[in-house]
């Protein structure tokens, strides 16, 4: 354990770690070599070290989302995918950096400053999960949770060339995950290999009664898939996003070459179109209207940043003002616009109804297919700073991992292949409801 | 509906208890603008928006033990909820 934290610091350049739990990750580490001599704790994560996004609580540990607006906040309790993660044994080494309250696509927008990415510390991590996605990529922990609200997980993990998972919509209890916008929030995770992304799945999801929205799981739902033989994907009906425009070459290629791989290990491929252009509308619209509504509770009066004036309205006003940067002002004024009497049903509902027609889209896509393939990203990881200056054109990019938090569905980011610069280039793979054994299988089948 | 200007923005502001400056107020009024054109330009459409997946909601009684709960809370001195110190190593 002081090798890891030791390697932690060692690369403090990239700013990954908001916190770094020295004293609290070695007294684990102790307590769970106990356990493990003793027989009583054992399995696939016991002695693992991990890190959390800094919007996820950790009992007793700072809690920031990369806001003024918690910079000292100390939850009372930790999330529960936290509190299942060390039942296993898994050892919490720290807190990752991240974009403010999780508004970005860049790990940008935090009040900590920006996080690097591994492969070239003058580009971006990727948002808003950079910090979990950096310290990955960078060999510091083995695995990370982070969270996806739009493409939060997977982004960052094309970016740094790791495996990133956003699992369904309510596979993983969202109790104590700090909410941006609650119907999109999950809770993902970000690893080196698809064999970890699974071992923490079967560990961290599952009915919850904590999160009403959590589900019970199909049967079966968390049973490993093997897939062996010469053809271990025979029968396995994959639609390729088609016609993609504005792609850039390495992107393009990613996914021919990643087809290509698909159909020699004996999947049957066909292409599709991407439903519901008006998607990146519609997203954006539900989830700003659910982030100003959220973001509602900070208001200086029960925790977190109070800014002391003799005016209650004043301390309101002062406090948000002054807790809240830039990326999270713009979010709250574009949902605080789409909830007003002028736009409720010419805009929030509108956007509301497409998400509906989507999500029966994408029904009929996966009653042709079992899987689909399409992109993360429209290219590599941008320079530092580029998201910051053109705010639209990064949300602009989003259009590719957006759907899959509309329709609630799983998405696995798989790192293919590597630029002309070396930048890392992933693809992903999204399947129906409950799919996630089966992504990670034909991940781990494409690695083979 | 609504055009986007600068009094919009003020007004859109006050409802989200945000005090903007004259330079932020311009910069997010183009900003609110831009995204407004971009995003709210969607299709009709008649679609049923009920959720169908209905929630199980949690019973309403706690089953935390009160050391449990009160084992990480914050310390009082002198009426004030004290900042607790945080680990070594910390960012800022």
């Amino acid at each position: 354990m002081e090798r890891v934290l030791e390697n932690i610091r060692a690369r403090s350049d990239l700013n990954a770690f908001i916190t770094v739990c020295d004293e609290y990750a070695l007294s684990r580490a102790e307590l769970v070599k106990k356990e493990m001599g003793a027989g009583r704790m054992g399995g696939p994560l016991a002695g693992v070290s991990f890190a959390v996004k800094d919007n996820i609580c950790t009992a007793g540990i700072r809690t920031t989302c990369a806001s003024r607006m918690l910079r000292d906040f100390v939850p009372p309790y930790s999330a529960e995918a936290v509190r299942r993660l060390e039942a296993a044994g898994a050892i919490m080494v720290g807190k990752t950096n991240m974009d403010e309250f999780a508004m970005g696509s860049a790990s940008e927008t935090g009040c900590f400053g920006a996080v690097h990415n591994p492969h070239d510390t003058r580009r971006s991590a990727g948002g808003s999960s950079g910090g979990s996605a950096a310290a990955v990529a960078a060999g510091l922990v083995p695995f990370a949770l982070g969270s996806d609200t739009g493409g939060s997980v997977r982004q960052p993990a094309a970016y740094c060339g790791i495996y990133g998972l956003k699992p369904t919509y309510g596979a993983v209890s969202r109790y104590g995950l700090i909410a941006y916008a609650s119907g999109f929030d999950q809770i993902g995770i970000l690893a080196a290999s698809p064999q970890m992304i699974g071992d923490v799945l079967r560990a961290i999801a599952g009915r919850d009664e904590k999160d009403s929205t959590s589900k019970e799981l199909p049967e079966g739902a968390l049973s490993g898939i093997d897939l062996t033989g010469d053809k271990p994907l025979a029968g396995l009906r994959v639609g390729v996003l088609k016609d993609v425009k504005g792609l850039g070459p390495e992107i393009s290629q990613a996914l021919v070459s990643c087809a290509d791989r698909l159909a020699v290990l004996g999947a049957e491929l066909d292409t599709y179109e991407l439903p519901g252009p008006e998607a990146l509308g519609a997203y954006y619209i539900i989830a700003c209207a659910q982030a100003s509504s959220n973001l509602a509770r900070y208001d200086g009066v029960k925790y977190g940043l109070r800014v002391r004036r003799d005016d209650l309205d004043e301390m309101y006003n002062m406090t948000r003002s002054e807790g809240f940067g830039e990326e999270v002002r713009r979010r709250i004024l574009l949902g605080t616009f789409v909830l007003g009497r002028d736009c409720y049903e010419s805009v929030y509902l509108k956007a509301v109804r497409t998400q509906q027609r989507i999500k029966r889209q994408y029904e009929e896509l996966f009653g042709r297919f079992d899987m689909l393939l399409g992109p993360v990203t429209d290219k590599c990881a941008p320079m530092l700073g580029e998201a910051s200056n053109r705010p639209l054109e990064a949300y602009e990019s989003d259009i590719y991992t957006v759907t899959a938090n509309l329709t609630g569905l799983p998405a696995l980011c798989v790192p293919w292949s590597k630029d002309a610069q070396g930048l890392p280039v992933g693809v992903m793979l999204t399947a129906p409801r409950f799919g996630e054994e089966r992504l990670i299988a034909v991940a781990e089948a494409l690695k083979g | 509906m609504t055009n986007i200007d600068e009094n919009t923005v003020a007004r859109l502001a006050d409802l989200a208890k945000l005090r903007l400056g004259e330079e932020e107020k311009t910069r997010l009024t183009g900003d609110l603008a831009a995204m407004v054109k971009l995003f709210t330009e969607l299709p009709d459409g008649q679609e049923d928006i009920t959720e169908n997946d209905r929630l199980i909601t949690r019973p309403d009684e706690a089953h935390e033990a009160p050391e449990d709960v009160m084992r990480c809370a914050p310390e009082v001195r002198e009426g004030c909820i004290a900042v607790p110190r945080t680990f070594a190593g910390t960012n800022g």
